[in-house]
């Protein structure tokens, strides 16, 4: 954060630009996401307005057709690979889905704080965070074949056998990711657990529409680099020196 | 005595006979003489095997039946996860087999040869119709029973066994000798919804075929066949669940449920063309206001017959012309209707709700004349079972209704607070470990501020008083109590309720 106010000008002293504080939105890891937790989600995606999250890009600016969201992060958490993936991909217009009400209003907080932050290069616009239950209600956001990327970093890894059924990447589910996923698009898929990983390994490639990225199409990838990186579980991760298995699938045609 | 209702029935392709589910037993009659073709009923359980509770309350209730295009054969499953299939004519037990959770639909592919289960956890799996012990001739099996393939053996002893607590989990019968891999992808899973179905049905278009599922998340989702892995389409746009969709043309699909209004769909673009409002409709029927979910869409031809629960009525709807379509006539019933069926000879035939109205009789039937509106006919007396042997719960479709909390009707600037799931916009989200809570809660507690009953007594102040923290009613913490008994007057209610349509995932 020190390095975040270091970028204040002089004229942004008055208007003292505060970036909200991870310890007053902590909040219990894991949320049932059977539940119908009183979500608020569109009948359609043509229902959804998405001006409120992204008011420079809805309604469409003069200039250019009417962007779409493209890039999901799949239970965001507080936000971290969006923040690392705005600046990379300024043009994208990129969404966070936490299903988790208090983190939700951090990474909401922060995204506007660092918005005024970069008003004059109008930096952080296009990225955005929603609560919602994105096992259930993924199509009700988005159209067929709308993203081009989704991200699934450190997902709760539903330890116990009976659990497994929630956990986010599953074979049947995998139908679903594929109908909102542009053909080319990819699934970005980071975890420590190795458990997981090979379950998150096995239901993808159960379903005969994804393809794993090979090593080298990883490493040329930039979206792997910040994904390992980026998030704070990733940076916790690499704290306590534990390894990290990544697994990328690409979309293929049907 | 009051007659037991036919909850589910089936019409035979091209003979005047009803296949018809009463609670547990399976019949079918002659729709001209009214006969009792054939009966069928589930063998008693073990008498030293106790009953579960959700087996006293579902009463083994057959749910849905599904009939060969040649109308040889019947299947049907019901409330106790069996699939079983039969002779037709005779209803007489071909072959029955466990199913992991409870099915709501059925459905025939692959010319007869593969059967479509869809349950109630959401999940579409593929069966062969032909078991290859039924080519040996006769019953199952010699010693009674039924013929069950490997897989769903070892499921049905291993979980019979461990009901019994005589084996460890994990265990089968050999002891020592972990059953499979309950991890393992099961290779006949087609596809998968997140929320129980509840509906399925084939699609067909050109040469190829769809799966079309409903389920209580609003969703109506059209995937291939046979590769289910592809899903072609949403419908999105229902805002309560979706209990019937039908097919009604080469592009044009219908769903109805909980919301008032029938969707009418081109489902290849996903475009949803009307919404065939029927709120005036039940009203009028019913004599009152009031949510009514609808029950059931029955497609004949052009014509699309709806029925809604709680109305005493069947709606009929034309789509012959170009024009919107809309109800063209209210068919008057004695009590609403469970079930429609059009028969052979093209009459249609609504099963009624004897429980409420106990005079009226099981079966009533309509035909068309030359304008079109149609006419109650005489039906014979069929045998009916009664009530009082055995009373099985109805799957009421309201239930399948969301509980959920009413939207606050006020203007706020910000919406974003909606989307994120804040507490009503103006209210001041109360953070357990914001900033200033704790300074904030002494002032509230002190009086300082306003708001003393918000204050969150917190167990340092009752250790301070060299109390015992105790559940303190007024705090929003001691919920729990509450809650407790609030549950234990639900499951009161519950239990007088239908149990079979609480979306629990079993």
């Amino acid at each position: 954060m020190a390095s975040e106010t270091a970028k204040r000008t002089a004229e942004e002293v008055e208007e003292v630009v505060q970036l909200p504080q991870k310890k007053f939105f902590r909040q219990r890891a894991h949320a049932n996401p059977f539940s119908d937790h009183d979500l608020e989600y569109p009948a359609s995606p043509a229902d959804m307005d998405w001006s409120p999250l992204y008011p420079a890009y809805f309604p469409a600016p003069a200039e250019g057709p009417q962007r779409q969201v493209e890039v999901a992060d799949i239970g965001c958490g507080y936000g971290g690979l969006l923040m690392e993936l705005a600046p990379e991909f300024p043009d994208k217009l990129m969404l966070g889905m936490e299903i988790r009400v208090q983190v939700t209003q951090y990474v909401h907080e922060k995204i506007l704080a660092l918005r005024k932050q970069h008003k004059e290069t109008g930096g952080y616009n296009n990225i955005a965070v929603l609560r919602g239950n994105a096992m259930k209600f993924l199509p009700n956001f988005f159209v067929k074949g709308q993203l081009s990327k989704m991200f699934f970093c450190f997902p709760d890894p539903h330890f116990k056998s009976r659990k497994h059924k929630a956990r986010i990447i599953t074979s049947t589910l995998s139908a679903e990711y594929a109908y909102v996923l542009r053909p080319g698009g990819i699934i970005y898929t980071i975890t420590d657990v190795r458990d997981l990983h090979d379950w998150m390994v096995k239901h993808l490639h159960a379903h005969p529409s994804f393809q794993r990225l090979t090593k080298e199409e990883e490493a040329e990838d930039v979206c792997v680099r910040i994904m390992s990186e980026a998030t704070e579980e990733g940076k916790k991760v690499g704290r306590n020196g534990g390894e990290k298995f990544v697994a990328c699938y690409r979309r293929l045609e049907d | 005595m009051v007659a037991h209702p036919l909850q589910t029935t089936l019409s035979h392709p091209s003979q005047p006979i009803l296949f018809a589910a009463v609670g547990p037993h399976l019949r079918s009659y002659d729709l001209n003489t009214g006969a009792t073709l054939a009966k069928w009923l589930a063998p008693a359980p073990p008498a030293d095997k106790k009953p579960t509770r959700e087996e006293i309350l579902a009463g083994d209730a057959i749910r849905t039946m599904v009939l060969t295009k040649d109308g040889s054969k019947l299947a049907i499953s019901g409330e106790d996860k069996v699939l079983r299939v039969f002779d037709a004519s005779t209803l007489e037990l071909i072959s029955e087999r466990t199913v992991p959770k409870r099915v709501c639909s059925l459905a025939l592919v692959d010319n007869d040869a593969t059967i479509l289960t869809g349950d109630k956890h959401g999940d579409v799996s593929s069966y062969p119709f032909t078991l290859a012990s039924e080519e040996r001739q006769g019953a199952p099996a010699e010693d009674g029973k039924p013929a069950i393939t490997e897989e769903t053996e070892s499921l049905a002893a291993g979980s019979a066994a461990k009901k019994q607590g005589k084996v460890p989990k994990g265990y089968d019968l050999a002891w020592g000798q972990k059953t499979k891999d309950t991890d393992a992808i099961p290779e006949n899973l087609l596809l998968g919804h997140v929320s129980m179905l509840t509906t399925m049905s084939l699609l067909h278009s050109n040469s190829s075929t769809y799966i079309m599922t409903a389920d209580r998340d609003e969703h109506v989702r059209i995937s291939r066949y046979p590769k289910a892995h592809v899903t072609e389409r949403f419908l999105l746009g229902h805002t309560e669940f979706v209990g019937s969709v039908a097919q009604l043309d080469e592009d044009v699909v219908l769903t109805a449920g909980g919301d008032s209004w029938v969707g009418v769909w081109n489902w290849k673009t996903g475009k949803l063309l009307h919404k065939l409002d029927l709120a005036d409709a039940v009203k009028e029927a019913r004599g009152e206001d009031g949510k009514s979910a609808v029950s059931q869409l029955h497609v004949v031809e052009n014509r699309v017959f709806v029925i809604v629960e709680k109305a005493p009525a069947v709606f009929v709807v034309d789509f012959s012309d170009e024009k919107v379509p809309s109800i063209t006539e209210a068919i008057a019933l004695p009590a609403p209707a469970l079930a429609l069926v059009t028969d052979s000879a093209n009459r249609l035939w609504a099963s009624i709700d004897t429980i409420e109205v106990p005079s009226a009789s099981v079966l009533v039937a309509f035909e068309a004349d030359s304008q079109g509106k149609y006419k109650s006919i005489n039906t014979p007396a069929f045998e009916s079972l009664d009530v009082e042997a055995g009373l099985c719960p109805f799957y009421t479709t309201e239930q399948l209704r969301k509980r959920r909390r009413e939207p606050q009707a006020d203007n706020s600037e910000d919406s974003t607070d909606v989307k994120l799931g804040r507490s009503a916009p103006g209210q001041k989200r109360k953070y357990p470990n914001g900033p200033d809570f704790k300074k904030e809660n002494q002032a509230r507690k002190k009086g300082k501020i306003a708001g003393a009953e918000d204050a969150v007594i917190t167990a340092d102040d009752l250790s301070a008083e060299g109390k015992v923290p105790e559940v303190d009613t007024t705090s929003g913490l001691a919920k729990e109590v509450a809650k407790d008994e609030v549950e234990s007057s639900l499951q009161a209610k519950a239990e007088e309720k239908d149990a079979g349509a609480v979306a629990t995932l079993d």
